[in-house]
C-alpha cells in the first residue's frame, strides 16, 4: 500500500535513492522529449511548435488517471499524498511572473537542468539565474510575505473547487486533452518553425 | 486520418470513461493510527523550555507559541508573543487555518503538558504537521529559566553553563514586564537548537 | 519499476522520442515519485534550498533571522540533504545519458541568428531570476506545481499553470524578436 516511504513501509534512508532514481527518469525524458531545447520549448507560445503541451498534457492525464486506478485497486492511499497548498494571489502572481520568466529565459528550471547536462550554455546562465532569483527571494521576502502567504486555502483540489466528482474531472481533463491533440497541428501547419 | 490515431484517441477516451466510471474511496487525511502512536512514542514533539527560551531571546521567526489554558488564565500572565487558543476552540476554522500554515512552527503550552498534549493529538489527527509542545508546560517554565535550582557542586561544567544561561534568560523575561534588574554577568548563551521536524516537502 | 529507463533507439541525432510516447513515460515516472516517496518531481526547490543553505554558511546570523531561509536551514535534513536536490542531481544524470545516446551532447549557445549569444545569454540569465522568484512566491514551478499538481488534482496546481501559460502568452508578444 503506497506510498511506500511515508507509511513507513520502507525506511526513509531509501527516499534519497529514489529521487536521484526518479530524477534520471525525469531528466532522461525532459531530454529525450527535446525540452534541452529552448527554441523547442518557447514554440508553444509562437505556436510553432507545441511537443510543450503533448508531453505535458499527457503526462499529467496519464499520472491522474494511473492514481485513481491504483487508488481502486488499494495500492496507493490519495490521502497521504502531498498536495501542493493553495495561496490563491501568490499563485497567480507568482505564475504570471514565471510566464514572464519563460519567453525571455526560453526554459522553466527542470528543464534548463536538463538542458545544461547536454552542454547548452543558455541554459547555464538560467540556472545560474535561479540561484540568483532564490537569493532576491529571500532577501525581498520580508516586504512580500504578507502576500505571498494571503488567501491560503490549504491543499485543496480541483474537482472540489468545481464541484464534480473525482473521476468526471479526470475524464474530462483527458477529453480535453485529446481535443487540443486534434487542434494544434492546425496551427503548426500556419506557423512556420525557424531553423536555426 | 491514420488507423493509429483513431486507436490511441479510443484508448485514451476508453481509459477515461474506466476511471470516471470508477467508484471513488472516500479520501481519508488522517493519519493512520500506528504512525500516530509512533509520533507519540518518538518524543520528536516536544521542544524544551531551555529551547524555547533561546528562540524567543533570539526572535526567531519561525516559532508561534499556543497558550491553550483558558482566556483568564492567558491575561493573567503568558509567554511573549503566544497567542491564546483554549482548547475548546482549537477546532475552529480560522484556528485551524492558522495552524496549517507552514510557515512556523505551532508550540503548545499549557500549566502542565496535559492540554498541550491533547491540542497536539488533535492537530495531528487533522493532519497538520508543524505542531509541538512545550515539555513540561508553564510549571515547568518556572522552575527551569524563572527560578533555576543551582547545580550541585559535582555537577558537570555543562550543567553550570545551563544554569547560567537560564539566570540570564529569566533576568531577560522579567524584564520584559518588569524594570530590569541589575545586569547579569553571564551573557545570554544560546543553546543550540536540536534539528526539529519542519515539513518543508514538496514545492518544486 | 523504472520503465522510463527503456533505451530509444536514436539512428538520427535530432529525432526526439514521440511526444505521446514521452508523456506517458512521464506519467509513469509521476506515478513511481507518487507511489514511492509520497510527492510529485519538482525543480525551483533544488535551487532554493542550495541557495538557503549557502546563505546559512556564509552570513549564518542573516540566514536564522529571515523566516524564509530559516525555514530551510532549519528543516529536519538541513537545507542540503532534500529529496529534491537528489533529484536534480538525477535529472541532468538522466538528461546527460538521454543526450549521450541521441549525440546531442555539444557545448553552444543556441539562439536566433537575428539575436547575439551574449543577447541570449543575458535574457537566460533574467529569465532564470523571474522563473525562479515566480516559483518561490507560488510554492513551484512548471514540474512541482503544475505537473505534480495536475496529478494529484491540487486546485493550486492548475491555477500556476494556467497563470504561467497564460502570463507567457501574454508577454510572448513583446520578446518576439528573441526567438522568431
Amino acid at each position: 500500500m503506497g506510498p511506500l516511504v511515508p507509511q513507513g513501509i520502507i525506511s526513509p534512508e531509501w527516499d534519497f535513492i529514489i529521487a536521484l532514481v526518479i530524477g534520471i527518469g525525469f531528466g532522461f525524458i525532459l531530454e529525450g522529449a527535446g525540452f534541452s531545447s529552448s527554441r523547442n520549448l518557447v514554440g508553444l507560445f509562437y505556436g510553432y511548435d507545441f511537443v510543450v503541451l503533448r508531453v505535458f498534457f499527457t503526462g499529467g492525464a496519464t499520472a491522474a488517471a494511473g492514481i485513481l486506478l491504483m487508488d481502486y485497486f488499494g495500492w496507493i492511499d490519495i490521502g497521504q499524498l502531498y498536495v501542493q497548498p493553495t495561496y490563491w494571489g501568490a499563485a497567480i502572481v507568482g505564475g504570471l511572473i514565471m510566464g514572464l520568466g519563460f519567453v525571455t529565459g526560453g526554459f522553466c528550471p527542470g528543464t534548463s537542468f536538463a538542458a545544461a547536462s547536454i552542454g547548452k550554455m543558455d541554459a547555464l546562465m538560467f540556472v545560474v539565474g535561479t540561484f540568483l532569483g532564490a537569493f532576491l527571494f529571500g532577501e525581498t521576502y520580508p516586504l512580500i510575505q504578507n502576500f505571498v502567504n494571503s488567501g491560503y486555502e490549504g491543499g485543496i483540489k480541483i474537482y472540489d473547487s468545481l464541484g464534480m466528482s473525482r473521476g468526471l474531472f479526470t475524464f474530462l481533463l483527458i477529453l480535453v486533452a485529446v481535443g487540443m491533440f486534434y487542434f494544434v497541428p492546425v496551427i503548426e501547419k500556419k506557423v512556420r518553425k525557424p531553423e536555426y | 486520418m491514420q488507423k493509429g490515431t483513431i486507436f490511441l484517441t479510443v484508448v485514451a477516451l476508453g481509459i477515461g470513461v474506466l476511471v470516471w466510471l470508477l467508484p471513488e474511496r472516500p479520501e481519508s487525511n488522517d493519519i493512520p493510527p500506528h504512525i500516530l502512536l509512533h509520533d507519540i512514542g518518538s518524543g520528536t514533539r516536544f521542544y524544551s523550555t531551555d529551547q524555547i527560551a533561546s528562540m524567543l531571546i533570539g526572535r526567531d521567526p519561525s516559532l508561534q507559541l499556543i497558550d491553550v489554558r483558558d482566556p483568564e488564565a492567558y491575561d493573567k500572565f503568558h509567554l511573549p508573543g503566544a497567542v491564546n487558543i483554549p482548547l475548546k476552540n482549537i477546532l475552529q476554522e480560522e484556528n485551524i487555518d492558522m495552524l496549517s500554515g507552514e510557515e512556523q512552527q505551532h508550540v503548545f503550552y499549557s500549566n502542565g503538558t496535559l492540554r498541550a498534549n491533547q491540542a497536539w493529538v488533535l492537530t495531528k489527527r487533522m493532519g497538520i504537521k508543524n505542531t509541538f509542545v512545550m515539555q513540561g508546560g508553564l510549571n515547568h517554565w518556572i522552575e527551569t529559566i524563572m527560578n533555576p535550582p543551582y547545580p550541585p557542586s559535582s555537577a558537570p561544567s555543562q550543567a553550570f553553563d545551563l544554569y547560567d544561561f537560564r539566570v540570564a534568560a529569566g533576568s531577560y523575561f522579567r524584564g520584559e514586564t518588569a524594570a530590569p534588574v541589575k545586569k547579569q554577568k553571564a551573557p545570554v548563551k544560546v543553546v543550540p537548537r536540536r534539528k526539529k521536524k519542519v515539513t518543508v516537502s514538496g514545492g518544486c | 519499476m523504472e520503465r522510463e529507463g527503456v533505451k530509444m533507439p536514436h539512428p538520427d541525432p535530432k529525432k526526439y522520442m514521440n511526444p505521446y510516447l514521452a508523456g506517458v513515460f512521464l506519467g509513469f515516472v509521476l506515478i513511481a515519485a507518487f507511489y514511492f516517496s509520497g510527492r510529485g518531481p519538482g525543480a525551483s526547490g533544488a535551487p532554493k534550498r542550495v541557495t538557503a543553505g549557502v546563505v546559512a554558511v556564509v552570513a549564518p546570523k542573516h540566514a536564522d533571522h529571515s523566516a524564509y531561509y530559516s525555514k530551510y536551514v532549519h528543516s529536519e535534513n538541513g537545507p542540503w540533504k532534500s529529496w529534491l536536490n537528489f533529484e536534480i542531481l538525477g535529472v541532468i544524470i538522466g538528461g546527460f545519458i538521454s543526450g549521450a545516446l541521441s549525440g546531442r551532447l555539444k557545448i553552444k549557445v543556441e539562439h536566433s541568428p537575428k539575436i547575439t549569444s551574449r543577447k541570449r545569454l543575458f535574457w537566460a540569465l533574467t529569465g532564470g531570476i523571474l522563473f525562479e522568484y515566480g516559483a518561490s512566491m507560488a510554492r513551484g514551478c512548471t514540474s512541482g506545481a503544475a505537473l505534480s499538481g495536475m496529478a494529484v488534482w491540487a486546485t493550486g496546481g492548475f491555477v500556476t499553470m494556467l497563470a504561467i501559460f497564460g502570463g507567457a502568452y501574454l508577454f510572448a508578444y513583446f520578446f518576439r524578436k528573441l526567438w522568431i
